[in-house]
């Protein structure tokens, strides 16, 4: 299963790779990184969306935001599930993310314990 | 000559005074056939400055002011005459006089006078003891009256230069006091700023230490894993990302550290010496922290910053807390412009932030372009006035671009414009000197 991760931090790469390396390795997992909104939108529209099952994605971005890619994504790609990820877990963000059609919140640091839950009770 | 007073009356007058003391008693009976006798009530002017005058007088009863306006010269009662200068040099009337009670007066004419003098010349003696007489008289009391005015004046003097320490001391209090508020209001102003900051703050530092602690964290656990396995390849795999981590925990750590050493330098009050800076990296760093900031204050928030600093930008000595709250001062208030014409629901909009650095002349140049709101146009010239704001109450101190003008023109001997066009952009340049 493909997952897109959006950040602007690039080091959330390797952190995550590192993270997830032994499903990486035995073919369970699939990473995709994109480092801005933009970029997020690009891959999406030209890999076959279908292919990816979800995308976890930072709020608080240089250009668009997390919510404009949330936007963007329920408007076009509505069978895509998408994870919000922030360093600000207040009730606004929490409820806007919610309002805007996320399937989740997470509050930074991850628990990647609860990510990996997450992300193989999609299969 | 009036009918009841009969002549033996005036030659007994004429006879007490001085002048004709001695005039032999033909002489005195002369005089006092051509005399005319006038009474003047109290009060009743006999005599104005100014006035031609060919006659004396002599007082036969009451008593005269001999006054110059309201300045009073002398009093002089019966058997005293005056006038007798005008007649005597054919000049005005030098001073006036008033009758102070009822008086009767006797009036010599000129040439009856002159005749006397004539008839009998020892009487020039008398007139010049008389008028030496009056002169000291005189004298004396204009002498009394100069003493008395000059320690008026200086009563006046001492008076004023009281009042007038009095008014410095109040004026001295008053600057202090003033002095005291401004110290207070750009300390306000300095924690507003640290305030905005303080949400950009916490992210910045939040971002690293989760990667410090995501880092470390994973480190120990694939430690674990590099005890279990036999694989060789795979041992080289958690090695390297191993050694990777820790430069990660290592960069992280010192992101972090840089933070909060920007934090403190920006509330400290400034250090006395101006520290070589790299002007890029400052605009970078506050860049980064008036985004974080604004997104925290404001989950909306969104915006196109494009950064082109000029790799040429020596060093620059400058105070870097001052020159940064200078910077995270036109960072925030280019955001808040853009956030605000974002609100608009205008379509198409793309918020854009753009900071260019450059060399110019061998002074550092450094441009803050947004496509925000725009300022007006009789606006423009104000707001590096102290107090000025268009934020509504609360969101501004006004003293923020007022404290920024001061830092660069009077700490750095720089200069800041601003150009902007209503609904279209703002632009503001910063010209600091290398040298």
């Amino acid at each position: 299963m493909k997952v897109l991760i959006v950040d602007d931090e690039l080091d959330v790469e390797q952190l995550y790779r590192q993270r997830f390396r032994k499903e990486i390795k035995a073919g369970e997992l699939n990473m995709m990184f994109a480092f801005s909104a933009n970029q997020a939108m690009e891959f999406i529209a030209q890999l076959a969306p279908m292919d990816i099952v979800l995308v976890l994605s930072d709020i608080n971005m240089p250009g668009l935001t997390g919510f404009d890619l949330l936007k963007f994504i329920r408007e076009k790609y509505s069978h895509l599930k998408v994870v919000m990820v922030s360093a600000y877990g207040d009730p606004d963000n929490m409820n806007k993310a919610s309002s805007l059609g996320a399937s989740g919140f997470l509050v930074k640091p991850i628990d990647f314990t609860i990510l990996k839950e997450k992300i193989f009770n999609l299969k | 000559m009036e009918e009841n007073i009969s002549i033996d009356f005036l030659i007994k007058v004429l006879r007490k005074v001085f002048l004709f003391q001695n005039l032999p008693d033909h002489l005195v009976k002369k005089l006092s056939e051509s005399i005319l006798i006038k009474d003047f009530a109290s009060n009743a002017v006999i005599i104005n400055k100014g006035d031609e005058g060919n006659t004396m007088f002599v007082i036969i009863s009451g008593k005269v002011k001999i006054h110059d306006g309201k300045e009073q010269v002398a009093e002089i009662s019966e058997g005293n005459f005056f006038g007798e200068m005008s007649l005597l040099d054919d000049e005005p009337r030098s001073m006036s006089v008033t009758a102070v009670e009822k008086t009767s007066v006797a009036i010599i004419h000129r040439n009856d006078f002159f005749n006397v003098l004539n008839d009998f010349p020892a009487i020039s003696k008398n007139i010049i003891t008389q008028l030496t007489r009056q002169l000291r008289t005189q004298n004396t009391v204009l002498i009394e009256q100069l003493r008395s005015r000059e320690k008026e004046l200086n009563d006046l003097v001492d008076k004023r230069t009281a009042e007038l320490a009095t008014r410095n001391s109040q004026l001295t209090h008053a600057l202090e006091d003033l002095q005291r508020s401004q110290q207070q209001l750009i300390q306000q102003e300095k924690l507003a700023s640290l305030g905005q900051l303080t949400a950009g703050i916490a992210h910045e530092i939040k971002n690293p230490l989760n990667f410090v602690n995501n880092f470390s964290q994973l480190s120990l656990e694939i430690l674990e894993e590099l005890k279990e396995t036999t694989d060789e390849t795979e041992k080289n795999e958690i090695l390297n990302d191993i050694k990777s981590n820790l430069e990660k925990i290592n960069n992280h750590g010192k992101r972090a550290d840089s933070i909060v050493k920007n934090m403190l330098n920006h509330s400290r009050t400034r250090n006395d010496e101006k520290q070589p800076t790299d002007l890029n990296k400052l605009c970078d760093e506050f860049l980064n922290l008036a985004y974080n900031g604004m997104f925290a204050n404001n989950p909306d928030f969104s915006c196109f910053i494009s950064a082109n600093y000029s790799p040429d930008i020596p060093k620059v000595k400058v105070f870097s807390q001052d020159i940064s709250r200078v910077l995270i001062n036109l960072f925030n208030n280019s955001m808040y412009a853009v956030n605000k014409r974002k609100k608009t629901g205008e379509l198409s909009y793309k918020p854009s932030v753009e900071v260019n650095t450059s060399i110019l002349n061998s002074d550092v140049v450094i441009e803050i372009i947004d496509n925000g709101t725009g300022i007006p146009k009789e606006m423009v010239d104000k707001i590096f006035e102290p107090f000025f704001t268009t934020k509504p109450a609360g969101e501004g101190t006004g003293l923020g671009l007022s404290l920024s003008y001061d830092i660069i023109t009077q700490s750095h001997n720089g200069k800041i414009s601003v150009e902007s066009e209503l609904g279209k952009f703002t632009k503001f340049t910063i010209i600091i000197p290398t040298t």
